[in-house]
């Protein structure tokens, strides 16, 4: 009996391990490689293909948050990116990948925001892993074959008044201008997107 | 006689601010640059070092903030250094961070980001960080990295990784 007890407890420990492994995340998404195609539904259940947009000149992916006060702080700015870039070919992607904030939550966030692009919710954070994204907000520029150009910051201070170094609008007008990026990778406090295997 | 009430009134009233920023300023609060991040872990050597990187405008900072307090509370004795490092602006502390810690009752020395430049404190930081907060790393006594803790925690999970490390 304690014999099959213990077997018993051993097969727990390594599924739960097994479990815990499979939770760890795996970065699929480098740069100067190609992002591989994923789906999602945006908040009205309408599915999103990355690869659909490829058509465009680029992809903003960008991981944003409804509950993020830095994530928040960027919503006019945000705003004001798309106006700027969709004209010039640039699609954008939000991706909500917070196991807290609901479709509900998402879509009067977009409405109250005036958010025109689509906002993708990304359940059991398996996109966020695959990108490997740790905070909102986080950019990921894609050019029109699917490689990622670029991974960081929208730019340097949370605060619009103290930003000194626009680096994702530096970044997209090298990119459109088809002159070598300025930057490829720049890190900035965010708030940690909360995974499902986050307490 | 009315005016008179009013001017004691607000001459008390500005002892008692006074008073409260007295104490409030006593809450040790210390700006941190880039240069100072690596002096400052090599110094806490021979402890078990746990550094939290937190905001006051982070909500599961904010949650998890009392599990660290009572954390350095039970087993400072021990040998633990909790080293709470803000990442609000400066111009924040004393309008947000301090009020914050008077708050926690947090009577030790805490640490805030003294540098314009985010990337520059993120890659000063190291240890892999990506600016992502709550973030905390654990080190042991002999200063090696054991743990990153992305996102809050709570006491019972702390206790778990620093007792083996103060044993």
């Amino acid at each position: 009996m304690k014999k099959l007890f213990s077997l018993a407890v051993i097969a727990l420990v390594l599924a739960l391990g097994d479990k815990l492994a499979a939770r760890e995340p795996k970065s699929e998404v480098k740069l100067d490689e190609k992002v591989p195609n994923f789906t999602l539904k945006d908040f009205t259940g309408k599915e999103h293909s990355l690869y659909d947009y490829l058509k465009h000149k680029g992809i903003v992916v960008m991981f944003i948050a409804t509950q993020c006060p830095i994530s928040n702080a960027y919503n006019e700015r945000i705003v004001k990116l798309y106006k700027d870039y969709t004209p010039k070919g640039i699609a954008v992607l939000g991706i909500n990948s917070n196991k807290q904030e609901s479709i509900e939550e998402i879509a009067a966030h977009s409405k109250k925001h005036g958010f025109e692009f689509p906002v993708l919710k990304d359940w059991n954070n398996v996109i966020a892993d695959k990108f490997d994204a740790m905070v909102t907000p986080e950019i990921y520029l894609i050019d029109s074959t699917g490689v990622l150009r670029y991974h960081g910051r929208i730019d340097d201070s949370r605060n619009p008044g103290k930003v000194t170094q626009n680096d994702l609008r530096d970044v997209l007008d090298a990119y459109l201008a088809g002159q070598p990026l300025p930057k490829k990778e720049t890190k900035a406090f965010g708030c940690t997107i909360k995974r499902v295997s986050q307490s | 006689m009315k005016k008179f009430v009013i001017v004691v009134f607000l001459l008390l009233a500005d002892i008692a601010l006074q008073q409260l920023s007295a104490q409030s300023k006593s809450v040790p609060l210390v700006p941190l640059d880039d240069k100072q991040v690596a002096s400052l872990l090599a110094s806490l050597r021979g402890n078990v070092v746990l550094v939290n990187l937190w905001a006051t405008w982070c909500k599961p900072c904010v949650v998890e903030f009392p599990h660290l307090v009572k954390l350095q509370k039970v087993y400072g004795k021990k040998g633990l250094k909790v080293v709470f490092i803000s990442v609000d602006e400066m111009e924040d502390a004393e309008q947000f961070v301090r009020p914050f810690l008077k708050k926690q009752n947090v009577n030790f020395r805490t640490y805030i980001k003294n540098i314009a430049d985010d990337e520059q404190f993120i890659n000063a930081i190291g240890s892999g960080w990506r600016g992502a907060i709550p973030t905390t790393f654990i080190y042991d006594r002999k200063g090696k990295q054991v743990s990153t803790l992305i996102g809050a925690r709570d006491f019972a999970a702390f206790e778990q990784l620093i007792k083996p490390l103060l044993e």
